[in-house]
């Protein structure tokens, strides 16, 4: 989309909006933003997709005419590179069209210069012929280009060019009615590696869904799946091609009390390997609500996959539990365990074990003020490949505001991580805060803080940290001058040449429309 | 012959009818309502809930208090908090049933039936917000998210990190809360990946197993990257080989020949075509005899692929 259409369009809205019957609303700003930046521009991705220049933006744009039909608007950075824009008509119940497109780049060398772009635009559009019938067409296009370095290369970095594009398209029809589904949906996608034809691949698929509570016995709910996939080389009829068959029943004992039932059969087959492998899972949960007091909900999944040349059983437990003992709190506790055996044959990973658990509590004294605490952990085991890993976080958040004049939210975060094999050790320890409050409400000032700072010590020695300042004022009713000033820092104690400093400063005046 | 047909058709007709046709429930002016509920329109003004201005339209598709609040009748003669619907105060399924009326998608039934946010008990009112001005969406993009998975949010701020931030993907890029398999949230046999990195996916003449192990038992990308974000470069959850020597151990010739060489490098400084090779199954760099080292391949003591 190039930037005169984007203009014309940005003009059309606003002229349109005076010019129609109607109302509406929007923001509609003009600024710029200037940045200096010293250091490595690959190591820090917050940074990669600022660009230097004049922004013009009209963001939460809604339309409404007399006759029910809207229209919405979010174009944001339109005369920049990383313009990130979303056009919108509907009219409820009857049809509608988005559009969408936006821009990243992605740096990879010390001075910025060896970076690829990727560019992604789409459509929807969809339809009701009745009130029960939904026809919709979706697409979507990425485009990437530019340059990339290998993962890890060896001193100088050697680039190699990346052109390739990847398309999608597909389209549906959905009947519902009176809690009863039905959907179709067929997909086709292309990808096209510009700089390498024999990689071209072609994907395609179909799938069926549906949901249908059993008349005059509504507690108990059917829901089917099928799908139908496949991805094949565009020249040579290579490919991979999976078939997925899905179902569950939820049945509703009382009003406090389900069971559910869930069974998946899928085959998937790829051309290279000259095997197909199966999978297949029934899983079963029991749970128990009572309104606004607490729950409790129990599962067990038992899965096999096969190859035909290995079967893998797998086994998997899941609890979790909240309770409120008063409306103000509330606490969560979830675990959950799989355990994969080789039942025959071998795999180079072996048996394997994957747990974990989180618990939360969550204290809201009043509207404007909660405090959360929690505690998660993964863990991973190969016992006989010797490896493990093992994850655990702490964090807490904290919110309060004073009405609608002040709010702060902030928190912090300790992470520990420990992977290990039979050759060596990689751990980090992470400590992350983070804090944002905002004076937005106190008469006609605007002004904000807040940041981030992470911390990755061990086999890491890390330092980064994004500080954010804003200030403005409201004048004249609709106008508002707004300057904001950020700062990104990165340093690698480990590598002189892996550091980073940016600082953006970005003025702009805006006005609130309303026609 | 004739009366079994105009049966057929009686029946036909009354099955259309039981169908197609929905009870004209909602005949009432929601007029009555704001003349207690003061400024409560306002607050669906915007939104795909701002209440129809429209008297000549179809009851089936107007947007009124009483689509969405039962009970109105005694509410009417007997106000009191008990006798009319509060919709955010239903359990999950008495909300999705309410919601369903209007909404029936592959969402709401997921939420209700595969969903692992059903098992935890989240309902229709924990994520979307009904009165609220000028939100069209009813719901902030990825805030609904963020707003519980507070930590995730803060896995967004590492050194490398998927551009949620900046506003290029939305969770519902690789979480797929419509999906009849959102219990798998995407990362199953949908190539949620691949979805945006085509050129990682194959099919490949020489598969790493790992790669495409997500068409056959789960697992797959996240074996070797965080997708939110990680302190290491290209979202690795360990830098150099580590990521490697979790399933392999470096081969004694490595170790052993040319004063140890081969382990004096990354795996992947060598074995670059990691995600799948058409060239070689030991995934090798296809430069590699040009790139590093010329000798070994020209002097004809190793062939590449061998």
């Amino acid at each position: 989309m190039n930037k005169r259409t984007i203009l014309t369009v940005f003009g059309a809205l606003l002229l349109g909006g005076a010019a129609l019957a109607g109302s509406g609303s929007g923001f509609l700003g003009v600024g710029y933003i200037a940045m200096d930046e010293d250091g490595n521009r690959s190591i820090d991705r917050a940074t990669y997709n600022l660009y230097e220049g004049v922004q013009l933006s009209l963001t939460g744009f809604r339309y409404s005419l007399d006759n029910g039909i809207t229209l919405n608007a979010h174009l944001k950075g339109v005369t920049l590179k990383n313009r990130d824009l979303a056009l919108g008509i509907s009219r409820a119940g009857l049809f509608g069209a988005d559009l969408y497109h936006n821009r990243y780049r992605r740096n990879y060398d010390f001075g910025g210069g060896i970076n690829s772009r990727r560019n992604r635009s789409g459509a929807d559009i969809w339809v009701y012929p009745a009130r029960q019938v939904k026809l919709y067409l979706k697409s979507d296009y990425t485009d990437v280009t530019g340059r990339q370095t290998q993962m890890f290369d060896i001193g100088v970095p050697d680039t190699q060019m990346v052109s390739y594009g990847n398309r999608h398209y597909s389209f549906g029809a959905r009947f519902a009615h009176m809690g009863r589904m039905f959907q179709a949906d067929f997909g086709i996608g292309e990808f096209n590696n510009r700089l390498d034809n024999e990689h071209d691949q072609n994907r395609r698929e179909f799938a069926l869904t549906g949901h249908y509570p059993i008349p005059r016995f509504e507690r108990l709910l059917l829901t089917g799946f099928i799908k139908h996939f496949e991805n094949e080389f565009a020249g040579g009829g290579q490919g991979i091609r999976s078939d997925t068959y899905m179902g569950t029943a939820l049945l509703h004992l009382n009003s406090k009390i389900w069971l559910k039932y869930l069974g998946l059969f899928n085959r998937a087959k790829a051309d290279s390997d000259l095997a197909a492998t199966d999978n297949l899972a029934h899983a079963f949960f029991l749970s128990y609500t009572r309104l606004r007091k607490g729950g409790l909900t129990a599962g067990y999944q038992l899965s096999v996959n096969d190859d035909f040349d290995r079967g893998i059983d797998g086994s998997a437990y899941y609890v979790s539990a909240w309770y409120m003992p008063w409306e103000s709190a509330e606490m969560r506790a979830e675990y959950g365990l799989r355990l994969e055996e080789v039942a025959s044959g071998t795999r180079l990973i072996g048996d394997r074990e994957n747990s974990r658990y989180r618990f939360n509590l969550k204290w809201r004294p009043s509207a404007y003020t909660s405090l959360n605490l929690r505690v998660e952990s993964k863990n991973r085991t190969n016992d006989q490949l010797g490896s493990e890993s093992d994850f655990m976080r702490y964090s807490a958040g904290v919110e309060f505001g004073v009405f609608r004049y002040l709010a702060f939210a902030g928190g912090y975060a300790h992470s520990i991580g420990e992977y290990s094999n039979l050759s060596q050790k990689f751990k980090f320890t992470d400590d992350q805060i983070y804090g944002d409050f905002d004076l937005s409400g106190v008469g006609r000032l605007i002004a904000g803080a807040g940041g981030n700072w992470n911390r990755s010590r061990r086999d890491l020695n890390l330092e980064n940290f994004y500080l954010r300042f804003k200030g403005g004022l409201r004048f004249a009713d609709d106008y508002q001058l707004l300057a904001y000033y950020n700062v990104y820092n990165f340093d690698d104690l480990q590598y002189r040449d892996r550091y980073f400093t940016s600082n953006v400063i970005e003025i702009s005046i805006g006005k609130t429309i309303s026609f | 012959m004739r009366i079994v047909r105009m049966n057929s058709l009686v029946f036909l007709a009354a099955l259309f009818r039981l169908i197609i046709v929905t009870p004209d429930a909602f005949a009432e002016d929601y007029s009555n309502c704001l003349d207690c509920h003061d400024g409560y329109d306002k607050s669906l003004s915007g939104t795909v809930h701002s209440l129809s201005t429209d008297r000549r339209l179809k009851s089936s598709i107007k947007v009124e208090c009483i689509s969405c609040h039962d009970g109105w009748k005694e509410h009417q003669d007997m106000p009191t908090i008990e006798n009319i619907t509060q919709p955010f105060k239903l359990a999950s399924s008495g909300q999705a049933e309410l919601c369903g009326r209007c909404h029936l998608t592959p969402h709401q039934k997921a939420m209700v039936s595969t969903d692992p946010h059903a098992n935890a008990g989240l309902t229709c009112g924990s994520c979307h917000t009904i009165h609220v001005k000028n939100n069209a969406a009813i719901v902030e993009k990825n805030d609904r998210c963020l707003s519980c998975h507070k930590t995730v949010a803060l896995e967004f701020s590492r050194r490398s990190a998927h551009p949620l931030n900046t506003g290029n993907i939305d969770c519902d890029d690789c979480h797929d809360q419509g999906s009849a398999q959102s219990q798998f949230q995407k990362i199953g046999f949908d190539w949620t990946c691949q979805g945006c990195h085509p050129d990682k996916a194959g099919p490949f003449l020489y598969e790493h197993p790992v790669n495409y192990a997500h068409l056959t038992a789960g697992g797959s990308c996240i074996e070797c990257h965080n997708p939110h974000g990680s302190n290491n470069d290209r979202l690795l959850n360990q830098p150099g080989s580590g990521n490697c020597l979790q399933c392999h151990s470096i081969p004694t010739g490595h170790r052993t020949r040319h004063s140890g060489l081969g382990s004096k490098l990354a795996c992947v400084d060598c074995h670059s075509e990691i995600h799948g090779s058409s060239d070689n199954r030991f995934f090798l760099d296809p430069q590699l005899g040009n790139k590093l080292f010329p000798d070994c391949y020209q002097s004809g003591c190793h062939i590449v692929n061998q």
